[in-house]
Order: structure tokens, then C-alpha cells, then sequence
């Protein structure tokens, strides 16, 4: 009788200290942000961003373009040995990459594969941004003699010759793809798997619901955030200065730096990054102020006009978007870093004499504790989505 | 002091004000008035367009000169830096005259939030004159 009324007693302290700490009040207690901090996390968002079209690309954002698009980048026959699909380096199940710390087509090559999530609002693209749109950059893999070593004539072969995807062809661009001459036929190829690529964007995370709440005022849900995944978010707006380039709702300033990341890839063999990346740019007969661009005034290529190739572009690489991370590692433009803690822990420790930009004074060793290189890896993960393919 | 002496103190005085003033109402309203050397024949102002510069995307500029004694610049050049990480931009802006008082910058982006400082030099009969603006990106 007695242990009955002391467990009665018991269930009521608990359901009251259960509602105590589920309450709005005892919730909104748990945000451990000041407002500074708080203006900052509210600049990554929202998300997703409102769709845009690529005015470079006639067919973007057109259902028959996506469909073609993405039947051809699940295509092998757009590969010289038939079985090389854009897929298969860029696979959905992987974060749509490849899982592996440097991309392998027919041969073996220098770089990270970069996922495609959210790519259709990038400015640049690739490590070294050596393309301005994203159907340029797909010609990149289709022509390379390392990733899928094909030639204009012979995709156009293969669309020509296939009665579904000639059929699809004609759909998207109106006229028939034998009339075609193969290199335009090609760079039709390209925009449609852009238009299919610009379909891939991640729904809101962890963090998204955070911001969100931060900036409705409401800081009961807010403080449902984790605490650690805040300690993280204050750190990466702080003294982490991780902002300064992870910027905006993409948390990427669209831009290339140095990172301290080594860019030796054998015995006399270097690789340029950046300043590499503008030369074929500027050379290349796809980019934005060429005629294949669709816009009329061609005005979506005043970046390739004016970008500066100048000295310390050289060692630089593309400042990655961070969201759906959990999904795409290796990091980093050689996938050197197997985890996010790795990279947490390579920005703690940073290696001032590998950064080769002559005086840029932003990249600092961080020196964090233990507890705070747990911190801003739980923030990090906090900007994916549970699932892989969302 | 004797009077011609006096005459020519005062119109001096009176030029001098008069500049001072054309300078000022030169100046356009939503510009940002420019600092450069106190020994400059000339004032510059810079209109930024937006009017406030956004992170990492492109927008233009509007540099209006406000002549003095020795009239407008024969050529005007521009770069802007962030002082604190010691770079500049990753674009090269070009600049076009409008009118003799008037240049129109394209191609600025500014990559990273923060304090960034534009740099103009203006060459007045071959002799360069250096401006400066910081503005803060947010």
C-alpha cells in the first residue's frame, strides 16, 4: 500500500517535470543563440529556393526536355564502351555521386566526383570551374577520352538510331535529330540532361526548421534544434568565420579558394585548379559568350567576360554548397578526407604553408576542442536530409 | 594690405567657395562621395546600382566626377579590395564613359560579406589622382 502510494506519487513528479521541460517556455530556454548570431543562421535560408530557369538553355524547365534528359543520363550508350552512364558516376543511391574519393570513368582521374544536388543554381561548375553552364559542363564528361570518350558524331549516332530517343529528341526540340548537324546535335543532348540535373534539388533539413523558426520569432521550436548542432551553428557564424565563403542559403559563395588542401597529383604532376579551370573557359567553344548559349543578348555570360585569371587563382578550387554532405563524401576536390569530422578537424588544424594565395589572410587554424570539433560536425550533418535521394 | 591686394584675396576666397559649392551640388544623392587627396583638382563620387551591394552577385557602378580648376580626368581606373583579408575581386570590371563626367562600371562582384574598399584613380593631365570608398557588404 505504501509502495503504491509512492509510486503514484512518482508518475505525477515525473509527468510534471516531463511537462516542465516540453513546454514552450522551458523549449524557447534551450536556444542558446544571441541575436547576432541568430541574424546570421537566418541568412541560410530559406529553402528551397524559388525554381529559375537557365535562360541559356531553351529547353529548361520543359517536362519533355526532363524526360529526355533523364533517360539519356541513365544511358551506357552515351559511352564508348556502352556502359559508362552519367549515372554511374553520378548515382542517385550515393548522394548522386560515386562514394569513391576520386572519379573513375574509362580511366582514373584526378578529382572528387561533385554531387549533383542543387547543381542547376550553380555559377560555375566543376572543382576548378572550368564550365559556366550546366549543359556545358555535360558535354565535359561525355567528350572526355577518361570519363565516357565519345565524340559528337557518334552521340548523335546513338540518338538517331534509337527510335525512342530520336522520338524524345524531336518532342523537346521540335525538328528531327537527323537533320541535326552533330555538334549541335550534341550540345541538344547537353540541355536536356541539364534540364533533367536542374530537377535536383534537396528538401529542407534539421537545420531549415531551425532557421525557420528563428525567423517566425518562434524560439519554443527553435530551441528544439540540438544543442551541440547550435553550439556547431555558432562556431560556423563566429569565430569559425565558416560563413565568410559558405554563404547563403547554399551555404557557397559560388567562388574558388585555397583550402590548404595539397594539389600535387604525382611525381611533377600539379593541379592548376583554378587557373587551369579559366583557361579552358575561356577557350572553350560551349561557354556563355559563345553561340551556343540561347539567350539573345547573351548577358548570362558577363562572368565568363570578366572573370580574372590572374595569379592566385592558381591551387584554388570551388567552394562546395554544404548541404546533403552526409550523403557525398569523400571531401574536399581530391577526396582526402574520408568524414566530416576530418574536415572539421582539417580546418582546426590547418596548414598555413600549404596556402599558396600570396597574403590572403582568412584561413586561420581554429584550434578547437574536443567537444567543439563535435559541435560543428553535428551542425554540419544537420544540413542534410535523412534520406539519400532527397 | 593694400587694396589690390585685398580684391584679389577675396575673389580668391570667393572662388574657392564657389568650387567648393559646385563640388558639393555635384555630388548626386544617392552617390558616395570619394576620399582622395586634398591637393586633387577634382571630386569623385561613386553610385552603386543596387544601391546596396549584394554578396556574391554582380552589380554595376556609376562614377561621376565633380571637375575642378583643371577640368575632367583623360582616363579613370578602378579596383576594389577587402583590406582585412588582403584580395581583391575574382572579375575584372570594365569601364565605359557615358558623358565627360560620367563612367559606367560593370562587372564588380563582391564574394565575400564584409568591409570592402573601392580604389579609384583618376589621371588629370597625365597625373594620377587615387580615390577611396569603403563600403560594408552584408
Amino acid at each position: 500500500m505504501r509502495l503504491r502510494r509512492f509510486g503514484t506519487a512518482l508518475s505525477a513528479v515525473l509527468v510534471l517535470v516531463s511537462a516542465v521541460f516540453t513546454s514552450p517556455e522551458a523549449a524557447a530556454g534551450n536556444l542558446l543563440l544571441d541575436d547576432g548570431q541568430i541574424a546570421e543562421v537566418i541568412r541560410h535560408g530559406p529553402w528551397p529556393p524559388a525554381a529559375r530557369q537557365d535562360p541559356s538553355n531553351r529547353v529548361s524547365g520543359s517536362a519533355a526536355a526532363i524526360a529526355f534528359g533523364k533517360v539519356l543520363f541513365f544511358d551506357g550508350r552515351l559511352s564508348s564502351n556502352g556502359k559508362i552512364a552519367c549515372s554511374s558516376c553520378h548515382d542517385p543511391q550515393r548522394g548522386w555521386t560515386d562514394g569513391l574519393a576520386k572519379a573513375g570513368g574509362l580511366g582514373r582521374l584526378d578529382r572528387n566526383t561533385q554531387s549533383l544536388f542543387n547543381v542547376g543554381a550553380n555559377r560555375w561548375f566543376g572543382w576548378a570551374g572550368r564550365n559556366d553552364s550546366l549543359w556545358a559542363h555535360s558535354i565535359g564528361p561525355i567528350l572526355d577520352a577518361k570519363e565516357m570518350g565519345m565524340t559528337a558524331e557518334k552521340v548523335a549516332d546513338v540518338v538517331r538510331s534509337d527510335r525512342n530517343l530520336s522520338d524524345a529528341y524531336s518532342r523537346t526540340f521540335s525538328r528531327e535529330a537527323a537533320g541535326v548537324a552533330p555538334t549541335e546535335l550534341l550540345v541538344d543532348v547537353a540541355k536536356a540532361l541539364a534540364a533533367f540535373q536542374e530537377t535536383i534539388v534537396s528538401d529542407p533539413t534539421a537545420f531549415d526548421r531551425f532557421r525557420d523558426a528563428l525567423a517566425r520569432g518562434d524560439r519554443a521550436a527553435a530551441g528544439e534544434y540540438p544543442a551541440a548542432a547550435q553550439r556547431g551553428a555558432a562556431i560556423f557564424v563566429g569565430r569559425g568565420n565558416c560563413n565568410l565563403c559558405h554563404l547563403g542559403p547554399r551555404f557557397t559563395n559560388e567562388e574558388f579558394d585555397d583550402a590548404g588542401v595539397p594539389y600535387f597529383t604525382g611525381p611533377g604532376r600539379v593541379d592548376r585548379g583554378r587557373h587551369g579551370g579559366i583557361a579552358k573557359l575561356k577557350s572553350s567553344p560551349f561557354n556563355l559568350l559563345g553561340k551556343y548559349n540561347d539567350a539573345p543578348d547573351r548577358a548570362t555570360g558577363w562572368a565568363t567576360r570578366h572573370v580574372a585569371r590572374n595569379h592566385r587563382t592558381f591551387g584554388q578550387f570551388k567552394v562546395p554548397s554544404l548541404r546533403q554532405l552526409t550523403h557525398t563524401g569523400p571531401y574536399m576536390h581530391d577526396g582526402s578526407l574520408r568524414t566530416i569530422e576530418e574536415v572539421v578537424r582539417h580546418y582546426s588544424t590547418i596548414d598555413l604553408d600549404r596556402i599558396h594565395s600570396d597574403g590572403v589572410q582568412l584561413l586561420r587554424p581554429l584550434g578547437l576542442s574536443e567537444q567543439e570539433v563535435g559541435d560543428l560536425t553535428e551542425f554540419l550533418k544537420s544540413l542534410s536530409t535523412p534520406a539519400r535521394g532527397q | 594690405m593694400r587694396k589690390p591686394a585685398r580684391v584679389l584675396l577675396a575673389g580668391l576666397i570667393l572662388c574657392a567657395a564657389q568650387s567648393a559649392s559646385a563640388l558639393a551640388a555635384c555630388v548626386p544623392d544617392d552617390g558616395l562621395k570619394m576620399a582622395g587627396p586634398p591637393e586633387a583638382p577634382l571630386e569623385l563620387a561613386i553610385e552603386l546600382k543596387p544601391g546596396t551591394i549584394p554578396v556574391s552577385s554582380p552589380f554595376q557602378a556609376d562614377l561621376v566626377i565633380c571637375p575642378g580648376h583643371a577640368g575632367l580626368p583623360d582616363n579613370v581606373t578602378l579596383d576594389a579590395t577587402m583590406p582585412a583579408h588582403k584580395h581583391g575581386m575574382n572579375y575584372e570590371p570594365a569601364i565605359r564613359k557615358i558623358t565627360g563626367d560620367r563612367y559606367e562600371v560593370s562587372g564588380l562582384l563582391f564574394h565575400m560579406p564584409g568591409l570592402w574598399r573601392f580604389e579609384v584613380t583618376a589621371y588629370v593631365n597625365g597625373k594620377p589622382h587615387r580615390f577611396t570608398r569603403d563600403v560594408n557588404v552584408e
